[in-house]
């Protein structure tokens, strides 16, 4: 089970690190995350590292391959590698994104957007039962960061996911800088998206950093992981909390990645939120 | 039930990200307000750009080799042609090696495939199969007639690169720690041997004969024939020496 | 044909096997617990271990706003920047013919 206090993302530079801490050693955060499809190799030190965490970390393994989104279903074969990885570290939580990444057979390496239409929600829930089939749990959903939209779409993507939940019973990871991103992005307003996000299925909460990138006459928001989250973000995560209460909130860094107390430091300031929240409800 | 066009859909997205030409996605998506070309390039470089540094970290001393701009170009030409299969990038670069052999790079740098292929040789290792390491101490319980007869084989990390180019000798000058490449004598052949002792990826040049050695061993021979292919090579093959390193560096499982 | 016999390849097993045994490195790779002796600090500036990655975060364009999806297929721009160490190694580098490798669409005019 993942508590709901604020942990971070492993990545590589920091995994040798945690790998070798002594068995009695303090944990330096309550909980971590790292990318699955990292680990699917056949043996060798990275999964070895991983073993060593796992066996002292609650572990939280979130994909980036699996691709709900594909219209051609999932592949068969990275199911069962990921089972097969979900069966040796044995995850207290898996998520995934609302976004798409393969199709005939070639996997782009990125979180492509989907359409939110009537046809969308039929394969991603196809996808999504699916793949808690395969996993014997359940997943959260992540709602993706987003550059342009879709003149099909015939819903909103917070109706998608809370029809999504419905549909297959899977659980949602509300990543507020993607909303904060695609909002700024695609013109629409992050606190109404925010108030209207379906709460009770939020099983996690992903903060990030993003890079503001000039384009013709503006600017665009590029989820680039590579820095500290923004102001705007902060007040948008407050917000949540005190309407949701507290979740297991991620703090992700994938390029430029800082030391590890730079990474302690910004889930420590996201613990503050909570507990704050919590101080209120006491008194 | 309205018809499908998500599959469309993502074989114009594909189309687009891998090529250079919007068109494909032309009245399919918009913004609201910004410059949608703009937007789509996000997409696009995101998708050839993280599979160019996939490569350069895969591939870092030909990267060094030809320079960081034009491994920029060969990499997507690549990738373009041959993009990823498997959502495991691990495992992607395994067919960079004979792209680059096949390609008219060759012919201007020879030796660049087998560089490639070395470094191949180098991350498969590291992302190799787990298996206990022979240990040589239990070797001694063994009948000399035993021994002769003995068939080792060769631990899931292991891989022998034999090349006509000195590729030791590049893959070493061109570490980030050495600063003045020197010129290097392209007309001496080299074998490199990479293995996995625990958890750290060696790589050493090993003599042709020792190359032999390990190549019978490989391909299921006693230590009593791949040390005679050893000696075809060279007389003065030195067994115990060449063993001596095959313990030490863990070229052999149990 | 020089050839060993049985006696001198037991021999020769034997004297690696205690050779091996003696040296410090051994030790190191046999001895080591797995979680104290993941990849050393080499090994990572030499690449390996941050080979192949995933994620999840889009690439920084921030430079040229499309970055690298921009850069010549054709191969012409790395005459103007650094042609790597190929030139000091011995050997020489050209542009791309582009009649030899699968070719893409055609490069966009950089805007």
């Amino acid at each position: 089970m993942i508590p709901a206090v604020a942990a971070i993302g492993l990545r590589h530079p920091h995994l040798p690190g945690l790998a070798a801490e002594p068995a009695g050693a303090p944990l330096c955060a309550p909980w971590v995350e790292v990318h699955s499809e990292n680990f699917l190799c056949a043996g060798g030190p990275r999964l070895a590292m991983l073993d060593a965490v796992a066996a002292r970390y609650p572990l939280s393994c979130h994909g980036v391959g699996l691709s709900l989104g594909s219209a051609e279903g999932l592949s068969r074969e990275h199911l069962a590698r990921l089972k097969t990885l979900f069966s040796r570290v044995k995850p207290a939580l898996i998520s995934e994104h609302l976004s798409w990444s393969v199709t005939g057979g070639i996997y782009l390496n990125d979180l492509l957007p989907l359409p939110y239409t009537e046809e969308t929600l039929g394969v991603v829930s196809r996808n999504v039962d699916a793949a808690q089939q395969a996993f014997g749990a359940r997943i959260l959903v992540e709602n993706p960061s987003a550059y342009l939209n879709f003149p099909a779409s015939t819903m909103s993507e917070v109706a998608f996911l809370r029809r999504l939940v419905k549909n297959t019973g899977c659980g949602l990871l509300l990543d507020v800088n993607n909303v904060y991103v695609s909002a700024t992005n695609n013109a629409f307003a992050a606190r109404a998206y925010l108030e209207d996000f379906p709460g009770e299925a939020v099983g996690e909460i992903h903060l990030a950093g993003h890079s503001v990138v000039p384009e013709d006459g503006g600017t665009v928001l590029v989820d680039t992981h590579s820095t500290h989250v923004c102001g705007e973000v902060w007040a948008h995560y407050e917000s949540v909390i005190a309407r949701v209460g507290p979740r297991p909130t991620l703090i992700e860094w994938d390029l430029e990645i800082p030391a590890l107390e730079v990474l302690l430091a910004e889930a420590a300031r996201a613990q503050a939120v909570m507990d704050a929240r919590a101080a209120i409800r006491v008194a | 039930m309205s018809p499908e066009t998500l599959p469309d859909l993502q074989q114009r997205f594909r189309a687009t990200v891998l090529g250079n030409d919007d068109a494909p996605l032309s009245g399919l998506v918009q913004t609201s307000g910004g410059s949608l070309p703009a937007r789509i390039d996000v997409y696009r470089n995101t998708v050839q750009s993280s599979l160019v540094d996939v490569l350069a970290t895969a591939f870092p001393v030909v990267q060094r080799v030809v320079g960081e701009v034009y491994f920029a170009g060969l990499a997507r030409r690549f990738i373009v042609g041959a993009p990823p299969r498997l959502p495991q990038l691990s495992t992607y670069g395994a067919d960079f090696a004979a792209y680059i052999g096949a390609g008219d790079i060759h012919k201007q740098l020879p030796y660049l495939a087998d560089v490639a292929r070395l470094e191949w040789a180098r991350g498969a290792a590291y992302f190799a199969a787990d298996a206990p390491l022979l240990d040589p101490a239990t070797l001694g319980l063994l009948a000399p007639e035993d021994m002769e007869r003995k068939v080792f084989s060769l631990h899931p990390a292991a891989r022998l690169i034999r090349s006509s180019f000195p590729i030791y000798r590049i893959w070493q000058v061109n570490q980030p720690d050495v600063t003045d490449v020197p010129a290097v004598d392209m007309s001496v052949g080299e074998d490199a041997l990479i293995s996995r002792p625990r958890y750290h990826v060696v790589t050493r040049a090993i003599a042709r004969a020792d190359a032999a050695f390990v190549a019978a061993i490989a391909a299921g021979g006693t230590l009593a024939s791949a040390a005679a292919q050893a000696l075809e090579i060279d007389e003065t093959f030195d067994l115990q020496a060449a063993l001596t390193q095959h313990f030490v560096n863990g070229t052999f499982a149990r | 044909m020089a050839k060993y016999n049985p006696r001198m390849i037991a021999g020769a097993v034997i004297g690696a096997a205690i050779a091996a045994g003696a040296t410090s490195l051994y030790e190191r790779y046999f001895g080591a617990s797995a979680s104290g002796s993941g990849e050393d600090g080499k090994e990572q500036c030499y690449g390996v271990a941050k080979a192949g990655e995933n994620g999840c975060a889009s690439a920084n364009g921030s430079h040229t706003c499309g970055g690298l999806a921009k850069v010549d297929f054709s191969g012409q721009e790395w005459k103007l920047v650094e042609a790597g160490t190929c030139l000091k190694l011995g050997g020489k580098l050209e542009a791309f013919d582009n009649a030899s490798a699968p070719d893409p669409a055609p490069a966009k005019t950089p805007g």
